[in-house]
C-alpha cells in the first residue's frame, strides 16, 4: 500500500470531522454577493474601455481639433477617428463574447484559458490606443514643433523634439508599468495555474 | 418555480456538503477563509444551477464547479494567520487507530499536501475522493495518460518526504 492510500484512508474517516453547514444558512449565503476575479476582471476592463472612450471623446470638446485642421491634418484625423471607433466597437464585441464563454461547468484548464483569453482582448485595446496616442501625439507634435518653432535655430527645434520624446517615453513607461502591477495582481494565479495545466501536457 | 428551484438545490447541497468542505480544507488556510470559500463555493453552485441539466450526476457537476470556483474564482482575503490555524481546522488525526509512526507520517503527509501547487491539490483531492482517472483527467482538461504520469510524480515526491 502506497502512502497516498493510507492518507486515503484516513481522508475517509476526517468526514465525521466535517463542519455542517444548516440548510437555512445555505439558503443566506446562496443570495450573498460574491466578488470574485472574474467579476473583479470584468469591472476593470469595462472602466478601461470607458476611460479610452472619455479620452477620444474629449477631442471633441476642446478646440483641438481647429489646431489639427490648421496643420492640415483634417483628414487624416478624420480617418483616424473612423479607425478609432471601428476597432473600440471589434474590441468590445470580441470582449463580450470572450466573457460570455466563461463558465464554471467547464475543466478547470478551459476556464482558465477563457478567462485568460478575455483579458487579453482587453490588454490587445489598451496596447493598441497605446500605440495609436502615441503615433497621433508625435505627428501633431511635430508639426506643432515646425510650425511654432520654424524662424528658431535648429538647437531649440532639436531641443523641443527630445523633449517630448522623452515626455512620450516617461509617459508610455508609467503606463505600462500601472497595467503590469495590475494585471500582475489581478491574473497572477490564474496565469500560474494554467502554466502548470500547460506543463503537464507537455512534459510527456 | 424559482422556490421550487431553490429547495431542490438546497436540498442537494445540504445532502452532499462534505464534498464543499472537504475542498475548502484543501485549499483554505483558516478558519475564516474555510468560511469565505464555503460561501463563494455556494453562491457559485447556485448561479450555474439553473444549467444543470441533470444528465450528468449531481456530484459530478458539484466537483467542477466548486473546484473551479477554489482555484480560479476565489480571492484569498489577507488575514492574519496563528500559526495554529493550519492544524485546528485541518485534519485531525485520530491517534487510536494509527501506531507513532503512521500517525507522524500522515501528519507530514497532509502537511506535504498543503503545499502543493493549486492543480497539485486538485489531482490530490480527487484522487484522495475515489475519482478514476477519466473523471480527474475531465475536470482538469488534460489527457488521462498525462493525469496519471502527474499522480505518479506526486507520489514519489510523497514518498520523498517521508523517507529522506
Amino acid at each position: 500500500m502506497d502512502e497516498l492510500d493510507i492518507l486515503k484512508k484516513d481522508w475517509k474517516r476526517q468526514e465525521k470531522n466535517l463542519p455542517h453547514v444548516e440548510s437555512n444558512e445555505i439558503k443566506h449565503m446562496m443570495h450573498k454577493k460574491s466578488t470574485t476575479i472574474v467579476k473583479w476582471i470584468f469591472i476593470i476592463s469595462i472602466a478601461e474601455f470607458l476611460f479610452w472612450i472619455g479620452i477620444e471623446s474629449l477631442s471633441f470638446f476642446d478646440n483641438s481639433f481647429q489646431l489639427i485642421k490648421d496643420l492640415g491634418l483634417g483628414t487624416f484625423y478624420r480617418a483616424s477617428l473612423v479607425v478609432n471607433y471601428t476597432m473600440i466597437f471589434v474590441f468590445i464585441a470580441l470582449f463580450f463574447r470572450n466573457y460570455k464563454k466563461i463558465s464554471t461547468e467547464d475543466s478547470i484548464k478551459k476556464l482558465l484559458k477563457n478567462i485568460i483569453i478575455t483579458r487579453k482582448t482587453v490588454k490587445a485595446y489598451v496596447w493598441f490606443n497605446i500605440i495609436f496616442f502615441s503615433i497621433s501625439f508625435l505627428v501633431t507634435s511635430y508639426l506643432i514643433i515646425d510650425k511654432v518653432s520654424s524662424d528658431e535655430p535648429l538647437e531649440v527645434k532639436l531641443f523641443a523634439i527630445g523633449f517630448t520624446l522623452v515626455t512620450l517615453v516617461i509617459v508610455l513607461i508609467l503606463i505600462i508599468l500601472f497595467y503590469r502591477l495590475l494585471y500582475g495582481i489581478l491574473t497572477r494565479r490564474l496565469t500560474k495555474n494554467y502554466k502548470i495545466l500547460k506543463k503537464i501536457e507537455s512534459d510527456d | 418555480m424559482k422556490t421550487d428551484l431553490e429547495e431542490k438545490f438546497v436540498k442537494l447541497l445540504d445532502e452532499h456538503q462534505n464534498i464543499v468542505h472537504k475542498i475548502c480544507r484543501m485549499y483554505a488556510d483558516n478558519e475564516a477563509q474555510h468560511k469565505d470559500l464555503f460561501q463563494d463555493i455556494t453562491v457559485q453552485l447556485w448561479k450555474a444551477y439553473p444549467k444543470f441539466r441533470g444528465d450528468a450526476k449531481f456530484t459530478t457537476w458539484m466537483y467542477r464547479v466548486a473546484l473551479n470556483t477554489a482555484i480560479t474564482l476565489y480571492r484569498k482575503k489577507k488575514r492574519r494567520i496563528k500559526t495554529t490555524d493550519i492544524e485546528t481546522i485541518g485534519f485531525k488525526i485520530e491517534a487510536h487507530y494509527y501506531d507513532d509512526t503512521t500517525e507522524q507520517n500522515l501528519k507530514l503527509m497532509y502537511a506535504a499536501v498543503k503545499q502543493l501547487n493549486d492543480i497539485d491539490k486538485a489531482l490530490v483531492f480527487l484522487y484522495l475522493e475515489d475519482k478514476n482517472y477519466a473523471e480527474i483527467s475531465e475536470t482538469l482538461g488534460i489527457s488521462e495518460v498525462n493525469a496519471r504520469v502527474k499522480m505518479n510524480r506526486i507520489k514519489k515526491k510523497l514518498k520523498t518526504i517521508l523517507n529522506p
